[in-house]
């Protein structure tokens, strides 16, 4: 008896392996193959540790460009992560959406954009700020 | 010690919408139903305009225009998603865990004593917001109707409540018949002529006289209000004998093809749901119908036995597509269809032997498992039968004018930020 069995690890159930591709050939055959197949190289397991508290956003502007965030981007943002000083982040300002880095120093908080031409923010006790999730990875797109 | 809880999210489908709309945070906003028919989901800001749950959009237009209320359409894909994470991380908390509806799920804990119950309340609110950015509600106590009411007052008091000893009867005491989950309106009513007015009443009464006046599962309820486990998870006071999917067309149909792909995502949705209960249905039923007010009505409906238990979505298609032909009148234009099936069985219980050979069977049910994994990771529908139409566009889809975008199951459709 032959023995295939293909593991696709990136659907989120109880069962690792999806039932469909486990097959047994009919009886008739006089010799036994046992092949092992490893698990094919999985990009979205990489970059995804927290799949329940992983969303993706889109990016447009190049106010993170000298931190390799460039407009067209698509971010893997992680709500999980606490996000510490120095940490890419995914915030919410005065009720918009911001990604800069996050710096704190001395209780001061600041949020600070990865280009030149683009100021920082410092987070005072008037201006509406919350962290909505931590960066953790930036997919840039070649063609 | 062991308790029960319910886990219920604040206004799911408004806080989805919210989680994606910063601009939204503290704005009054209100989800449609299919076909934009009625308001689903308030914000806490819609609510204090006064729009009542499950009103009509047309009566709410003006408070709602007036106040600038943000409208959605139900998102589904968005909620379903969103439900299931929230679900995901409830679980690590629990030692048996029962997801009750979209928004609302059932465990068990143990813990030494209640305030180490509301500490755990208060760890699992925090992990909801932080992971899923969702506010949720906790209810503990010793059965899952006084669950069901701890959740309520915990809704209105910072967001964890436990029901005991020390406060069972002080609550029971100040909540209607009526508030009780499980009494339905016309049990209500039954109990308002008889003067049991109040949860605590009721729990006061005889238990021949309870199950004489209103049944068993009525008796099982009162149980649960004395504190008295009656409900084990996976049965409820309201458990499910029926599932049925209707929905409105958005333009009229009159062929038979039309009202067949119809019919065949209506199977979908409810063969789903079915398999997710663990169940297997012996009985579908189909209809379709031309507007109650149209000059020329049609009400065209069928229904069939199955001998043998199914769960396989394929076979369902397969009857309803029989039936729809063999009741479908041309020269009408219909505006509405839908399918339900009952007489359900638990799928272990149905035998292996059936329609087809046991090879067969076992590929079928296989597929299912497939079928369900594929869509449970993907979305919903992601992966259905030919039959239910690979057109968008047909006319039977309902408008949906207001929807928001599926954030989390389409890469085309993530949010889109400036920085």
């Amino acid at each position: 008896m032959e023995i295939i069995r293909i593991t696709q690890s990136d659907i989120q159930t109880d069962e690792t392996t999806n039932p469909l591709f486990e097959s047994m050939p009919a009886a008739g055959f006089a010799h036994l193959i046992e092949s092992e197949e490893k698990d094919a190289l999985n990009l979205h397991e990489h970059l995804v540790k927290n799949p329940t508290a992983t969303f993706f956003v889109n990016v447009d502007g190049d106010s993170m460009r000298d931190a390799g965030i460039f407009s067209g981007d698509i971010l893997v943002i992680d709500r999980s992560l606490d996000a510490r000083d120095g940490s890419i982040v995914l915030a919410i300002l005065n009720n918009e959406f911001t990604v800069k880095r996050l710096k704190k120093k001395n209780g001061k908080v600041t949020l600070a954009a990865e280009n030149p031409d683009y100021p920082d923010v410092v987070v005072t006790e008037e201006i509406d700020f919350s962290i909505w999730g931590v960066v953790t990875s930036a997919i840039h797109k070649l063609t | 010690m062991k308790y029960i809880g319910l886990i219920d999210c604040n206004n799911f489908f408004a806080s989805c919408e919210r989680l994606f709309r910063p601009d939204l945070s503290t704005h009054p906003i209100v989800i449609l139903s299919g076909n934009d028919g009625c308001i689903v989901s308030r914000s806490n800001e819609a609510k204090e305009l006064g729009i009542p749950m499950g009103e009509p959009y047309f009566k709410a237009r003006e408070v709602i225009e007036k106040n600038k209320v943000a409208v959605f359409s139900g998102n589904f894909p968005l909620y379903s998603d969103i439900s299931s994470r929230v679900t995901r991380v409830i679980k690590s908390y629990a030692l048996e865990l029962e997801k009750y509806s979209i928004d609302e799920s059932f465990i068990t804990i143990t813990a030494n004593n209640p305030a180490e119950a509301l500490n755990l309340a208060e760890e699992i609110r925090d992990d909801v917001f932080k992971k899923i950015g969702v506010p949720v509600s906790v209810g503990f106590s010793s059965t899952k109707v006084l669950a069901k009411l701890a959740t309520a007052k915990a809704k209105k008091s910072g967001g964890a409540f436990l029901i005991d000893e020390t406060n069972r009867v002080d609550i029971l005491t100040d909540t209607s018949t009526g508030a009780v989950w499980g009494i339905g309106r016309a049990i209500f009513e039954k109990m308002q002529q008889r003067n049991v007015l109040t949860a605590l009443t009721l729990t006061e009464q005889n238990d021949i006289w309870i199950r004489k006046q209103f049944g068993l599962p009525l008796l099982k309820l009162t149980q649960e209000l004395k504190g008295i486990s009656s409900f084990s998870f996976h049965s409820n006071p309201d458990s499910r004998k029926m599932i049925q999917s209707t929905r409105s067309f958005g333009e009229a149909c009159s062929d038979l093809e039309s009202i067949k792909e119809a019919l065949a995502n209506h199977v979908n949705t409810a063969a789903r749901k079915m398999r997710s209960e663990g169940n297997a249905t012996t009985y579908l039923s189909i209809y379709f119908r031309t507007g109650r007010n149209d000059l020329k009505c049609a009400h065209r409906s069928g229904n069939v036995n199955f001998t043998i238990p199914t769960s396989d979505t394929l076979a369902l298609t397969k009857a309803a597509n029989t039936l729809a032909e063999a009741v479908f009148l041309p020269g009408y234009r219909y505006k509405k269809a839908g399918i339900g099936i009952t007489g359900f069985t638990p799928i272990e219980h149905a035998p292996s032997e059936t329609l087809f050979d046991k090879d067969t069977e076992k590929k079928r049910r296989a597929l299912m498992k497939t079928l369900d994994a594929v869509n449970e990771s993907f979305g919903k529908n992601s992966l259905k039968t030919a039959a239910t139409g690979l057109s968008r566009t047909a006319r039977w889809h309902s408008k949906n004018n207001l929807k928001s975008k599926p954030y989390t199951s389409d890469w085309s459709q993530i949010p889109r930020i400036t920085i």
